[in-house]
């Protein structure tokens, strides 16, 4: 990240800056692991690494590597053979259910780390520069921010097309916003602070100035928001695949997709179609909200004592 | 003091203000629909489709002309109210804003609902919890707020139907109207049209099927609504207007709705325009799983069926909507707040 | 007027204290207070901040924060206000027991007009018709001369001081046999002040109330009080005739606070050689010993009494002798 690279040499010339980024996060992690906001953020970084785990050896785990219709049996109920029974085409759920984590990550990270690599820059300069051009970005970022996200996403998913990176593209505008909104308020409040004056006094050049003292500061929110919009992200990616608007329909495992195909075998009893993947989406994004809030109420404190 | 004219001087400086929004988002949908990569109409129409038909396509809705001539057509068209006509299989020929606004009183009505039963479940649950700080009940309830808030919307609109249509047979799992004829169109709104009717048995029809859609989306709203009540009622709580209160001898349940209470919706108030960006979208979704006959439903038909004037339409409509709302919560918030009146 | 008769008193703390748990440990805000207010008296209370000074006007009134844990009696009425029910405390607060507060400027429900406040007041107290309470609120507004067109206004259209002659009107509107007033002069500007402090002065004329006058302002307690008490770190240093306090103190403290504001001709107190200590961890013995030139080991090492070194006169001092 843009903020980890800090010169040893101006380090010693200028005044001090806070601990790099990673150690201003997992000191008070470890710190704080008893307290409710520790154990809260711990056992969501738990979850998050154990679905990626999922993802990541997907092709290892699933016990069907099938990925075509009709290979099993439709409609089997969990066995020791389907632990999650099958769909109504004959495939298994938890194959499906494993491969969805892969895809529903995939998409999540596609979809947050641009509008990171958008939004923090873009925030920056904003707060940074201010004036007229700030008003602009605010106001433009904010309008987008009011519009229904699930709308907007569906509308370029309609006009670009499926698949994961595309899927990935569309939810991106929706988090853009929320980094611009974020970053730039932080950077705001960093602006004024004693150290950047200082670095400033001392003839750093503006963008040096912006770039390593005011990202390094901004940056401590972005865990947070990251968290957060993980978790919306993964339940926009799985609506539009419910509303018919994502990946196609030979992707291995789309949690969304499944729960679409789910609903007209509700009303005749076939419950694991539904339960198992709404069950995985939840945990999930249980998770990330566990990890932003908990990350929220360990960071905050933090902010306040580096401001006063 | 003239307290009505400097809300009316208000609320029309809120609705100039808020004019730049309009505009910026009609951009951002002409945007996405014409200029970035990719050919909506191909992507729309059904692989295979002859080359000359999609240019046929294009060309009918001016969409091979330049970007600026197109932008200008485009707002013309929108500020006179003309938001064209439809092509798509179901509605062919129909003026997409007739279309529109013959679905948008189901959209409404839903999310009405919606959201009555996501702030009276909120702010009751917000208020039990931030007034028993750190006790149990409040740490149920912050782990409602987390969750409900995160949980995929139409899975719990499916999980709602197993149990109380399917399983219960209680209420009823899909659509807006079942058994009679619905009653006749004047709002648009099934349940106060048929009060205007006068028949009580069409209002419990109606009622009966709001339930669960309106339970669903309100439910997973209500989350928001919880942690905004919760974290502002412990700062107001504690603040010093709540300790001079106690000071004079006010009972306490006052000194918590009035004081305390009121003074914590006032920020929850600020960010409702924020709510009913979710509310809409998770309404889009509500609609898919109740089978529910609004604008989400109706956005949906026109992807599918390449109804792009219609696509256009729709989303064109919730800018609006959603602008207006934008508006109406700023004078409600100054209808509470003195202050804001200024 | 200086009434040393203990039979009358309206109100007595006796051994009372208050601590406040925190984070990082029990924090001792008061510590084994006891001083009582006779009917129609003016007592001061002044003191450094963190002395205990807003612990104690708070404590009079049953409104400390959920953290505080209290011990020892506070007798008004004959009956322990520290163990009353919430119900019976709340009658007695605002009808018989008032508080003003430092910071006039938030203490106002900024979504109520001036006349919400007062009517809501009256008729937690007093079943009374509208009509009659809203005449009383007038009444109330315009003793402290503020026009009474201005009742329907809110709390933001008014200044600090205004603000704070509201705070007072609403104190009084129910006459209360005891105001509390603490730093009710701080925020505001000396012009207001002195306005604010010549209300307080006839309150006592015109209502015969007595008044609990907490400050660091020595000037204030010279002009207003009858009695004063000095508070040090939580613990009460002399109390006395305001006449005797000024003029032949006896505590180190007292003196060294006293000499500040002479040497420097100024009305606001300045801090004395060293920092005040750290509620947490108060300094052994006399609390004031790590800053006190006179300091032997004795200090150190016991709590010192408090002593009637006149009538009516105490102060709590090893050597209180050697300063009379």
């Amino acid at each position: 990240m843009k903020a980890k690279h800090s010169d040893p040499k101006r380090a010693s010339s200028l005044p001090e800056i806070p601990l790099p980024f990673l150690g201003r996060l997992i000191h008070p992690l470890i710190r704080e692991r008893r307290s409710l906001a520790g154990a809260l953020s711990w056992m969501g970084l738990g979850i998050l690494f154990f679905f990626i785990f999922i993802a990541v050896f997907a092709p290892l785990l699933v016990p069907f590597s099938q990925t075509q219709p009709f290979a099993s049996p439709v409609l089997q109920a969990p066995s020791l053979q389907h632990l999650m029974g099958t769909d109504n085409v004959g495939r298994d759920v938890l194959s499906r259910v494993i491969w969805g984590a892969r895809t529903s990550l995939e998409i999540m990270a596609i979809g947050v780390l641009i509008a990171l690599a958008v939004g923090f820059p873009v925030g920056l300069l904003s707060g940074y520069v201010g004036g007229k051009i700030d008003r602009l970005l605010v106001l433009i970022m904010d309008s987008i921010y009011a519009f229904p996200g699930l709308l907007l996403a569906a509308l370029i998913a309609a006009v670009i097309g499926r698949g994961v990176f595309n899927i990935g593209i569309a939810i991106t505008v929706i988090y853009i916003p929320l980094y611009f909104r974020v970053t730039r308020s932080q950077t705001l409040s960093v602006r004024e602070e004693p150290y950047v004056e200082a670095a400033r006094a001392l003839g750093a050049k503006s963008h040096t100035v912006m770039f390593s003292y005011i990202a390094h500061s901004a940056i401590i929110a972005i865990p947070v928001i990251f968290s957060l919009s993980s978790a919306d992200a993964i339940l926009t990616a799985a609506g539009l695949s419910y509303l018919g608007l994502g990946l196609e329909v030979d992707t291995p495992g789309d949690w969304g997709r499944d729960l679409s195909d789910a609903q007209s075998f509700i009303g005749v009893g076939i419950w694991w179609m539904s339960v198992f993947p709404g069950l995985m989406i939840v945990i999930l994004t249980v998770g990330l909200s566990f990890l932003g809030e908990g990350l929220n109420d360990i960071i905050n404190p933090i902010l306040r004592k580096e401001r006063s | 003091m003239p307290k009505t004219g400097s809300l009316i001087t208000y609320a029309v400086t809120r609705l100039i203000l808020s004019l730049p929004m309009l505009f910026i988002l009609l951009t951002v949908v002409f945007f996405v629909l014409r200029v970035i990569p990719g050919d909506p109409i191909a992507a729309l129409l059904a692989e295979g489709t002859p080359p000359y038909i999609v240019e046929a396509v294009r060309h009918s809705l001016g969409l091979d002309r330049p970007y600026w001539e197109q932008y200008l057509v485009y707002l013309a068209q929108i500020f006179t109210g003309n938001l064209g006509i439809s092509i798509g299989q179901y509605f062919k020929g129909q003026s997409v804003l007739a279309v529109i606004l013959q679905r948008l009183p189901a959209t409404a009505e839903l999310t009405i609902g919606a959201m009555l039963v996501a702030s009276i479940i909120g702010v009751g649950t917000g208020l039990i919890a931030g007034v028993n700080r750190d006790k149990p009940v409040d740490l149920i309830v912050r782990l409602y707020g987390t969750i409900i808030f995160v949980i995929p919307i139409f899975w719990l609109g499916e999980i709602l139907q197993i149990v109380f249509a399917v399983n219960l047979g209680l209420l009823p799992a899909q659509g807006r109207f079942s058994g009679l004829d619905p009653p006749a169109t004047v709002t648009g709104f099934y349940t106060i049209d048929s009060l205007l009717a006068g028949r009580i048995d069409k209002f419990f029809i109606a009622l009966q099927h709001l339930v669960l859609p309106c339970l669903t989306l309100g439910l997973v709203l209500s989350g928001f609504f919880t942690k905004t009540v919760r974290a502002n009622l412990l700062r107001t709580i504690s603040s010093d207007y709540v300790e001079a209160a106690k000071a004079r001898g006010i009972p306490r349940g006052r000194i918590i709705t009035r004081y305390a209470l009121k003074n914590a919706l006032i920020p929850v108030v600020t960010v409702l325009g924020l709510q009913f960006a979710i509310l809409f979208a998770g309404a889009v979704l509500t609609e898919r799983t109740f089978s529910w006959p609004g604008m989400g439903s109706l956005l949906l038909l026109s992807i599918n069926t390449a109804d792009y004037p219609m696509i256009q339409g729709t989303i064109v409509v919730y800018a609006f909507i959603i602008v207006v709302i934008s508006v109406i919560v700023d004078i409600i918030n100054g209808l509470i707040d003195p202050r804001v009146r200024y | 007027m200086i009434q040393t008769n203990t039979d009358s008193f309206l109100l007595k703390a006796h051994d009372f204290t208050v601590h406040y748990k925190t984070r990082r440990g029990e924090a001792h805000a008061l510590d084994e207070i006891s001083l009582e207010i006779a009917q129609g008296e003016t007592l001061g209370v002044v003191g450094e901040t963190g002395s205990g000074k807003s612990t104690l006007a708070k404590a009079v009134l049953g409104v400390l924060p959920p953290n505080a844990t209290v011990s020892g009696q506070i007798i008004y009425h004959g009956s322990d206000l520290t163990h009353l029910n919430d119900d019976t405390l709340r009658r007695i607060r605002g009808k018989e027991i008032a508080l003003i507060f430092q910071d006039p400027m938030t203490r106002l429900n900024p979504l109520m007009t001036i006349e919400d406040h007062f009517l809501e007041e009256i008729q937690a107290h007093e079943s009374i018709s509208v009509e009659e309470a809203r005449s009383r609120a007038r009444e109330a507004l315009v003793s402290m001369g503020i026009h009474e067109s201005r009742i329907r206004n809110y709390p933001h259209e008014f200044s600090g001081g205004m603000r704070q002659r509201i705070m007072i009107a609403l104190a009084l509107v129910l006459k209360p046999f005891l105001l509390v007033a603490d730093e009710p002069t701080t925020s505001l500007d000396v012009i207001v002040e002195s306005q604010i402090l010549e209300i307080l002065q006839d309150l006592r004329r015109v209502y015969k109330m007595s008044l609990l006058l907490i400050t660091h302002n020595l000037g204030i307690v010279a002009e207003v009080c009858d009695r004063v008490a000095v508070l040090y770190a939580g613990k009460l240093a002399e109390l006395g005739p305001v006449r005797d306090i000024f003029h032949r103190p006896i505590h180190p403290y007292t003196r060294a606070l006293l000499s500040s504001v002479i040497s420097l001709e100024t009305k606001e107190l300045h801090s004395i050689e060293g920092s005040p200590p750290d509620l947490l961890i108060p300094p052994s013995g006399c609390r004031f010993h790590p800053r006190c030139p006179y300091a032997q080991s004795i200090c150190k090492e016991n709590v010192p009494p408090l002593v009637e070194y006149r009538p009516g006169h105490f102060a709590a001092c090893h050597f209180g002798d050697t300063f009379l």
